[in-house]
């Protein structure tokens, strides 16, 4: 069992040298070449992915910001539109009411003035009126200036009764 | 009635030696000039001893050389077939072979020699390891025997290893660099004949080892295989076989498992050997 036989040993090496050449012509050198092709394109993946993960944090990271801002930009103009719009009330309620109280004032003067007119016009209408009626009553007694001044004078000491 | 002429030739041979069982069984893990197929015994070709410097080297075509042809043919055929290098991802068997690979590439190469080296030095390392694997199994397989239970065998694998040691030792550090770096730092300079002496004895008994360690382990595993099987024959009873066959099965699995572990060691020492050679301490 344990003899030397240096004929196997020959045979051995001769069949394992060429095992070796063959296989690692026909087979290893491909398959250990396609094996660290592949590996290489996994790492290369890998780190092409992270890369772009990285990518696309830092850019949702922006957008994230961008949208912060964007935020920020639209309340505050939305407050500046209130506040704008508060005023822009505020001005015109001031202004109709300006407006509407000056024409109420122009109203009451008008209504014044008319009144005034309406005033004279009735004295004298009242006036012409007495006139021709005491003339009418009293006729040749007395001349019609006289009767005029008499009236008139009767007139002026009334107007603060009408006035009540 | 394959199986009768089978079970005929394997009475006649015990009613021959059932006498002695352990001659049996070294006759039949010993080398032989017959490949004993069913009922019949191939005679393979026999050949003039030649002498070279004073060592006879018989290379007639024995029963183990048949075994590593075979084994090299399986080997071949086995890479050959099922792997193909244009699939992206390997299927079937042809991924376990890269999961195989991988793991020498990985695990015995580049750790133990480092990243350039293991590279380099995988084939060789991819090959011992499939190598000693199918002869290994190739004994577990009916009508075929392990080549690797033969010492010729396995030493003429661990002088491979030796002389890869020795070759690459010296292309990588020069002649008289190697042979140096084998002495260890801060031995005192008269101590250095007798370490380097020591140094080359452990360089060879590593080699040896790693010869006995493969052989014994795959010829242990056979004996224990037959000496249960030869219980039966020892005891002229039908009544022991479920034991024998039963321990004969766990033996048989037993070795399965060693068929796998001795070629990882082997590889792996092999790779340590060549990685301490490649790459002396500094």
């Amino acid at each position: 069992m344990l003899e030397l036989d240096p004929g196997m040993m020959v045979w051995t090496w001769i069949t394992f040298i060429i095992v070796l050449i063959i296989l690692s012509k026909v087979a290893l050198k491909p398959i250990l070449s396609a094996i660290e092709n592949r590996e290489k394109k996994i790492h290369d993946d890998i780190e092409e992915a992270k890369k772009q993960r990285d990518e696309s944090e830092a850019l949702l990271e922006k957008h994230r910001q961008m949208i912060d801002g964007a935020e920020k930009e639209a309340q505050k103009i939305i407050n500046e539109n209130q506040q704008l719009a508060e005023k822009t009330r505020q001005e015109m309620l001031d202004d109709t009411r300006r407006q509407s109280d000056k024409l109420i004032e122009k109203a009451k003067k008008e209504i014044d003035r008319q009144k005034e007119s309406a005033l004279i016009s009735l004295k004298a209408e009242v006036a012409d009126l007495a006139v021709g009626a005491a003339e009418k009553i009293i006729l040749k007694n007395l001349d019609k200036e006289k009767h005029k001044n008499l009236v008139d004078e009767y007139i002026k000491s009334m107007p603060k009764s009408l006035k009540n | 009635m394959i199986l009768l002429n089978v079970a005929t030739a394997v009475a006649d041979s015990v009613a021959g030696q059932s006498e002695n069982i352990g001659e049996w069984i070294q006759h039949h893990l010993q080398n032989s000039h017959e490949w004993h197929l069913p009922a019949y015994h191939l005679h393979l070709p026999h050949f003039e001893p030649l002498s070279v410097l004073g060592f006879e080297i018989n290379l007639s075509i024995t029963n183990h050389v048949v075994m590593i042809w075979i084994a090299s043919i399986i080997l071949l055929l086995m890479f050959k077939l099922s792997y193909n290098v244009k699939k992206k991802v390997p299927t079937g068997f042809g991924s376990l072979l890269e999961m195989l690979i991988i793991f020498i590439r990985d695990e015995i190469a580049i750790a133990n020699m480092g990243e350039k080296e293991g590279r380099r030095f995988t084939p060789l390392l991819i090959t011992f390891f499939f190598f000693i694997l199918v002869s290994n199994l190739m004994g577990l397989i009916p009508l075929f025997t392990t080549s690797t239970s033969n010492i010729n065998v396995t030493a003429a694998l661990a002088i491979i290893t030796l002389g890869s040691t020795q070759i690459f030792g010296i292309k990588e550090s020069g002649f008289w660099g190697y042979y140096k770096s084998l002495v260890p730092h801060g031995v005192p300079f008269w101590l250095w004949p007798l370490m380097f002496v020591i140094e080359i004895m452990g360089l060879i008994s590593k080699h040896v080892a790693l010869t006995i360690r493969l052989f014994a382990n795959m010829i242990a595993g056979h004996f224990v295989l037959f000496a249960f099987l030869g219980l039966i024959i020892i005891f002229k009873s039908y009544f022991i076989s479920p034991i024998s066959i039963g321990f004969a099965i766990f033996v048989y699995f037993l070795e399965l498992l060693v068929a796998f572990i001795q070629a990882y060691i082997f590889t792996l020492l092999s790779a340590l050997f060549i990685g301490m050679s490649v790459n002396p301490e500094h």
